[in-house]
């Protein structure tokens, strides 16, 4: 058996840094603590990402499921939110790469494996949602901005704050949080691409992803923050959530500074206070809203998009085990030049 | 290889659930004239955050104070004489391991715990529970288990950190029998080792409003003459709202890394 369950996280980095597409890349078969078994539970599902073939096996939408106590029930699989901002959550500048959505898709696993877990490409065009664009069109434009305020999609950091950003996407890949399997924070752990799984019980919402087992805690039995000290920091905060109609709202507080908005560079201010709008609307699909306040922003935030429940199809299928830090060894190749330790040769920079 | 090491654990396994079930919470409902409250789905609720407080972690045999290390009674019942069944050659990597375990100890490193330390280590877990399947969650490394009720086989071939867990209920304990682990796990910081024939089976079974005992058995041929237990009993936080945080542990190296200026 494979020993090295570890993340094989130089590819992310390479896609990150390339902005190629908003289509996660699907390196993770080596990456994941399953050694992506061909034969993965559920592995028949999604054909992976950008792909074009995930709508095939979708099941019909029908009506919001409810739990005993009749709220929505967003139990199950989903999908990140789309369009999100895996790579970026600003638009991607062209660089002509509008195809490169299709081509890290057939860079997927064979058989499914994790990819499996996620939606197998978003619904290209439901009615009266927020407009995402086909899957697989980030490079050179045709993807629905995730930030819908400000209008011009970019995060609205001020001058002090959009110099940090542009110094770490030049310079600082090395300090991408995901290649140090650092939980990704609130809300970017909401597009994180490879299948999400939700528990819901009627005192708690618990999302679990299967990248690097991340999870979000989400007490529902009307609590006050119990963190109440600024200085207390935490990767994924402190939620509280409570239910407006069939909305479910989330209050997030006493994040740390150590994650970023997506993996190319723009960061979260560590004062960021989120409030998230969970609204399911039939029983595959999620609208989300994340509004985002910092005093690091010119004004506040909006980033919109959508969850789509994935392996609908597959009732059996299951969620494995994905070890990060337990293999990876990727971070000693980090050059000078990216904020890493190793040195730089030749032109062979990463 | 493995699939032998696994057919082999099967046979031997067979005595194991009487064992089990004979000291644990038993097949049926109540124990000790306590009822569990009832979750959704009829079954007993097992909600809560919970944490060991004892010295399992440390060590489950009977051991002295060393580095890093508190005093500890044994926590292994079968055997009777509280001593892990070890074969000889597994003993010794087991003194090996305790005398570098600064260096060797997973733990020491950040990685996932296994089983059962997941349940015992100096940090609390946090069950959530539905029909289909029960989470724990746990405050280190936010490592998390599911256990699934529905299929109750392994793979088989794969290798896990935490293992593959499958539960059923036997009355109103919840008993996971859990496989596929990798070798890289220790049961507590004195060095207590397996191999990847390890099977464990738990029993979960609350016998107060704020007490669960928990019981392992362990198995695994190429590493103990016979299959052992442990029990304890596991502490539930009665907070108003209890709250299990973060221990993002490989951070905090890195943290200390830049603090102390060696990177």
């Amino acid at each position: 058996m494979n020993k090295n369950r570890g993340f094989a996280s130089s590819a992310m980095a390479l896609v990150a840094a390339a902005a190629v597409a908003a289509v996660f890349v699907i390196a993770p078969v080596s990456i994941t603590g399953q050694d992506a078994p061909a034969a993965t539970p559920g592995g028949k599902g999604g054909g992976g990402f950008g792909g074009k073939g995930g709508g095939k096996q979708a099941v019909p939408a029908g009506p919001v499921p409810r739990t005993a106590d009749g709220k929505p029930d967003m139990s199950g699989f989903w999908g990140g939110v789309q369009p999100g901002g895996v790579t970026s959550i600003e638009p991607a500048p062209a660089r002509g790469g509008g195809g490169g959505g299709r081509g890290a898709g057939k860079g997927g696993p064979p058989g499914g494996g994790p990819a499996g877990a996620g939606p197998g490409g978003p619904p290209v065009a439901a009615p009266g949602g927020p407009p995402v664009a086909a899957p697989g069109g980030a490079g050179g434009g045709g993807r629905a901005n995730s930030i819908v305020d400000p209008a011009d999609g970019k995060v609205p950091y001020t001058a002090a704050a959009r110099a940090k950003s542009d110094a770490l996407i030049a310079n600082g890949m090395f300090h991408e949080p995901e290649l140090h399997c650092y939980m990704s924070g609130v809300p970017h752990n909401m597009w994180v691409q490879f299948g999400q799984q939700t528990l819901q019980t009627k005192d708690y919402v618990v999302f679990n992803w299967e990248f690097m087992h991340s999870r979000r805690i989400i007490p529902l039995d009307n609590r006050p923050h119990q963190i109440t000290n600024p200085a207390v920091k935490l990767f994924q905060g402190e939620s509280v959530g409570h239910w407006e109609g069939d909305t479910l709202v989330v209050d997030t507080t006493n994040q740390n500074d150590k994650t970023w908005f997506d993996t190319s560079g723009h960061y979260k201010p560590e004062d960021v206070h989120v409030v998230e709008r969970f609204t399911m609307t039939d029983s595959n699909t999620i609208e989300y809203e994340a509004t985002v306040t910092s005093a690091e922003f010119t004004q506040p935030m909006v980033v919109k998009g959508r969850q789509t429940r994935a392996n609908a199809n597959d009732p059996n299928y299951e969620q494995m085990e994905f070890a990060c830090i337990e293999g990876n060894a990727d971070l000693q190749h980090y050059t000078e030049d990216k904020g890493g330790k190793a040195k730089n040769v030749g032109a062979r920079t990463q | 290889m493995v699939a032998a090491g696994v057919a082999v654990a099967a046979l031997w396994l067979a005595p194991v659930p009487a064992a089990g079930q004979g000291k644990g919470g038993g097949k049926g409902g109540a124990k000790g004239g306590y009822t569990a409250p009832r979750a959704g789905d009829g079954k007993a609720d097992l909600q809560g955050i919970w944490e060991a407080w004892n010295t399992a972690a440390d060590g489950l045999e009977a051991h002295n104070a060393a580095t890093g290390i508190r005093a500890g009674k044994s926590f292994v019942v079968d055997p009777a004489d509280g001593m892990i069944p070890y074969l000889p050659a597994a003993r010794q990597k087991q003194l090996d391991n305790l005398n570098k375990r600064e260096q060797l100890d997973t733990m020491n490193h950040c990685y996932m715990t296994g089983v059962p330390r997941f349940t015992y280590i100096h940090f609390p877990f946090q069950i959530f529970q539905t029909e289909k399947y029960i989470q724990f969650i746990s405050e280190y490394a936010h490592m998390v288990r599911t256990i699934y009720m529905g299929k109750q086989t392994h793979f088989g071939d794969l290798e896990f950190w935490n293992g593959d867990s499958r539960g059923h209920w036997e009355g109103d304990t919840l008993v996971v029998d859990v496989a596929d682990f990798n070798d890289q796990t220790w049961f507590d910081a004195s060095g207590d080792h397996h191999s990847t024939a390890l099977k464990v089976v738990e029993r979960y079974t609350r016998t107060g409003n704020d007490v669960m005992q928990y019981e392992a058995t362990m198995t695994d041929p190429k590493t103990f003459s016979r299959p052992w237990t442990i029990r304890m009993d596991l502490h539930r936080n009665t907070d108003q709202y209890p709250t299990l945080l973060e221990y993002e542990c490989h951070s905090y190296f890195e943290d200390d890394a830049t603090r102390l200026g060696s990177r």
